[in-house]
């Protein structure tokens, strides 16, 4: 299977990655959570790149591509926005307590729990973030 | 639609479906009525929530910090079990009441 969308850097666009994602999870027959919790990672992702990737007020692309390889299940998240590692982001600790916590920074956090892998590389221009999911 | 509601002495936030990036400001506005009282207590009911993304965590967060200085309570009920995974990842969990949704 393989699937991609393009998207502009707009907060509506959100709905159609939300059901880009539910369109994957039907072909996969996947549980609930694991729907959800996917919905939960792209969205982290994709609102990242809106809200930070472009100047704003200019209408650019982001792509989403989906593909499984019978194990894993692959996404690659691009756009040609500012250079932007969120890999590199110091993590949430969990183990303090959320009010003496810096507002913020479970983003990525969540993403690196739901996810099994999480790359980023800066490509010709680009940021391209590769989320893996053994299924 | 977030609903807030008087029972007795508590105060409780309703929430809606969603709480994510497109609604979360929305959310935060809606809530800021339930946030005015010294010593509040404050419930967070989450019978209708299906899905949360960070930005309503980050809601969570700062509401914890303000009914601590309004040195209120505030606790979260009938959590879905796979949004209490996320709150439990992320560390709610451990330092506020959460409470799952009955079966």
């Amino acid at each position: 299977m393989k699937k991609e969308i393009k998207i502009k850097n707009q907060v509506e666009e959100l709905e159609r990655v939300n059901q880009f994602v539910e369109e994957i999870g039907e072909e996969l027959g996947l549980d609930m959570e694991l729907q959800m919790n996917l919905n939960l990672v792209m969205e982290e992702m994709v609102s990242n790149i809106i809200f930070y990737a472009y100047p704003e007020g200019k209408p650019e692309d982001i792509e989403l591509t989906a593909e499984y390889n019978g194990k894993e299940l692959i996404f690659v998240l691009s756009d040609h926005g500012k250079e932007f590692d969120p890999t590199a982001k110091e993590d949430a600790n969990p183990d303090i307590n959320p009010i003496d916590r810096e507002i913020g920074g479970m983003g990525i956090y969540i993403v690196k729990n739901i996810m099994n892998k999480v790359t980023y590389q800066r490509l010709e221009g680009k940021n391209l973030l590769t989320m893996k999911k053994e299924l | 639609m977030t609903q807030i509601l008087k029972e007795g002495g508590k105060t409780i936030i309703k929430t809606g479906e969603r709480i994510d990036t497109m609604n979360a400001n929305q959310f935060e506005e809606d809530i800021q009525p339930a946030l005015k009282d010294g010593g509040v207590d404050l419930e967070m009911d989450c019978t209708d929530l299906v899905y949360m993304a960070s930005s309503g965590l980050r809601i969570i967060q700062k509401t914890m910090r303000t009914v601590m200085q309004l040195k209120g309570q505030f606790k979260i009920v009938n959590v879905s079990p796979e949004i209490y995974k996320v709150l439990a990842m992320t560390g709610f969990t451990k330092f506020m009441k959460v409470e799952q949704k009955k079966a």
